[in-house]
């Protein structure tokens, strides 16, 4: 096969890997701040994933365009969880933590079971994405357009949240708090509404992802631990808690997931993430770009 | 790391004495530790357990079963979490490895399902090793042992998902012999495979082994400091565990006669002992088996609901465990068992730290 096959399949899972890395940023964020992992941040994605769906069949619109009710609202139902129930587990040991996410992920699960089925998403994505029906070509790229849009999404999301830390108010306060909570606290930042707001922030992302992707997928039974498992693996692969090495891991796994596909038998490429972590694990424990203890 | 040869010989040649002993220890700490209320509930309670079959219909004794069965599960994975502090969302693994093994060898080895029963054990065991070394190694956090058996119980449930000497999607189905239709047998069977179970954990939380992972579990730098190394301790911790829970997979396979990846493997199957053992209290003896008196009957009144109601009500179940599992860690972090024995004034005021043993 030709190097430009081989060309466009990397090339695709960069794109993948792109949305992938933004599902793990979500995870990595809350994580790094307030040392709890969100075990119910599938649940979250695949309720943005419905969200956009519905919105998206209701007026005939393109899912993207959902993307800012979706993660305003995800970012509302964060902080008031993270104010009215994770704040009070906060310095209990983590095993109680872990409890508390894997509950909330269960209830997630639940309401997501009730929820009325969304339509998959067809024609209308089709068509917005691509009026001429046909893929954008590039010298030796063919790229797909829906795959194209979801990534320059993830990547303008990304941007606009590197911005946000390195430049914002309050994206410098909650990096203080991930750094040092207790020297926060004695500078007068507010650690609690802080915490609260890093795990709205990160449940929208998590909103966002599933926004992205519903143009290709809808709620299935299995999405929400689908998806926390993708998370899991992404931030592993990239170091549990660090803002690049989520999309270095998003990528990678990405990558060698569309690599698998195309050279495997195509019930492998689930598992070319897994022979991914698995590596990194075995290789580099605190992940690509993690730091030990 | 490896144990050297000698050391097993003998740890196998002192097995049986050391269990009896535990096993007079766990009866003296219980007449040590209960009031008079407390040893006749206790001792109701077990003869109860002992005569079942002989006053309970069948129903019951295959509700009973369900209980052991959970008990005995939550009993492996509370070593793991309650003792050594090392949260798994894996033991699905574990006890897919028992159920698995037990299946392939009673369909094609000739020989029924015992040699893999036997093989069940030291083959989960080396998959807890492996996991324990790849999710404890130093400069980790804590969690990342959680999400690493969380990850690879999910590889292995989609590996076998594909595989068609696993039976892939639909499973291996075991041929029914003469135990079929014989609750009886396999409620006794998972009685004293849970008795068993608290004796080794008991034998195991009095031992220099024992004393490290409550050392370790409580301060770790601490520990560290004393001499302990944290990652040979919670290796073995995590190889221990996950060869005990081996068994509850064989015992599954032999009694459903059925075992797939989505029954046997799935995250919902690793999220029953930690739900029976949370409920209970973890990190005590008890807990996993009270946690399992409350979660069995809870959910067969769950089943039952579900499905006399003409509406779907099948998320009731998720929704149930989930409140439950916040509730728990908002409200009773140690779990039911510490507030009904006070309240029912089970146990004596203990007369100094007494530990776990209760």
């Amino acid at each position: 096969m030709s190097l430009a096959f081989y060309l466009n399949i990397v090339m695709s899972g960069l794109l993948t890997g792109l949305v992938y890395g933004l599902a793990a940023l979500g995870l990595s964020l809350i994580f790094t701040v307030t040392r709890i992992v969100n075990f119910a941040h599938g649940g979250l994605m695949a309720f943005g994933l419905w969200g956009a769906a519905a919105l998206a069949a209701r007026h005939g619109a393109d899912p993207l365009l959902a993307m800012p009710v979706v993660a305003a609202g995800l970012f509302l139902g964060g902080f008031l969880l993270h104010r009215l129930l994770l704040g009070r587990v906060a310095a209990a040991p983590e095993h109680l933590r872990t409890l508390t996410t894997l509950g909330l992920a269960l209830i997630l699960s639940a309401g997501l079971a009730a929820l009325p089925a969304t339509a998959p998403p067809g024609a209308a994505v089709a068509a917005a994405a691509s009026p001429t029906g046909d893929g954008l070509t590039f010298g030796p790229f063919l790229f797909d357009r829906i795959e194209l849009r979801a990534a320059l999404m993830a990547g303008i999301v990304t941007a606009l949240l590197v911005l946000f830390f390195n430049l914002g108010r309050t994206g410098k306060a909650i990096r203080a708090c991930a750094d040092n909570p207790f020297g926060a606290r004695l500078v007068g930042l507010n650690l609690e509404r802080l915490q609260a707001a890093t795990f709205g922030l990160g449940a929208a992302i998590a909103g966002i992802a599933g926004c992205l992707l519903a143009q290709s997928d809808s709620v299935r039974p299995h999405s929400a631990s689908d998806f926390l498992a993708l998370g899991l693996i992404v931030a592993l692969v990239g170091g549990l808690g660090s803002v690049e090495g989520a999309l270095l891991g998003g990528v990678a796994v990405g990558v060698a997931e569309s690599l698998g596909g195309a050279l495997l038998a195509p019930p492998l490429k689930d598992l070319a993430g897994y022979a991914v972590v698995l590596l990194v694990l075995v290789l580099r424990p605190q992940g690509l770009l993690g730091h030990s203890e | 790391m490896m144990p050297k040869r000698q050391d097993l010989v003998r740890l196998i040649e002192t097995a049986p004495g050391r269990l009896a002993r535990s096993a007079a220890d766990l009866w003296r700490d219980w007449v040590d530790a209960t009031t008079w209320r407390g040893k006749t509930l206790g001792v109701l309670v077990l003869l109860a357990l002992a005569t079942l079959p002989a006053w309970g219909g069948t129903p019951l004794v295959a509700a009973m079963i369900a209980v052991l069965w959970l008990a005995y599960a939550g009993q492996a994975w509370n070593l793991l979490a309650g003792f050594a502090g090392l949260f798994s969302l894996g033991h699905a693994l574990f006890i897919g490895i028992g159920a698995y093994l037990a299946a392939a060898f009673a369909l094609h080895g000739g020989l029924g399902p015992w040699p893999g029963a036997l093989l069940a054990v030291p083959a989960a065991a080396l998959a807890g090793a492996g996991i324990g070394a790849l999710g404890c190694r130093a400069g980790l956090k804590g969690v990342h042992f959680t999400l690493v058996t969380l990850i690879l119980a999910e590889a292995v449930r989609l590996g076998a998902l594909h595989l068609d000497g696993l039976g892939a999607a639909a499973g291996l189905a075991l041929p029914h012999p003469a135990t079929a239709g014989k609750p009886v047998a396999f409620y006794y069977a998972i009685l004293i495979l849970t008795g068993l179970a608290l004796v080794v954990v008991r034998l195991l939380l009095r031992s220099r082994l024992g004393y490290r992972w409550l050392a370790l579990r409580e301060d770790p730098g601490a520990a560290a400091a004393s001499g302990i190394d944290p990652y040979r301790a919670r290796v073995a911790a995590a190889t221990i565990s996950a060869a005990l829970a081996a068994p509850a997979g064989v015992f599954l396979a032999l009694y459903l006669r059925h075992v797939d990846a989505e029954q046997t493997l799935s995250l919902s199957r690793s999220l029953g002992p930690v739900l029976g053992a949370a409920l209970g209290g973890i990190g005590t003896l008890v807990g996993p088996v009270l946690g399992a008196f409350v979660v069995v009957p809870a959910d067969q009144a769950l089943t039952w609901l579900i499905g006399r109601s003409h509406h779907d009500l099948s998320a009731l179940k998720p929704l149930a465990a989930g409140l439950a599992l916040v509730l728990v860690a908002v409200a009773a972090p140690g779990g039911l068992w510490p507030g009904l024995a006070r309240r029912l004034g089970l146990l004596k005021p203990p007369p100094d730290q007494r530990g776990d043993a209760a």
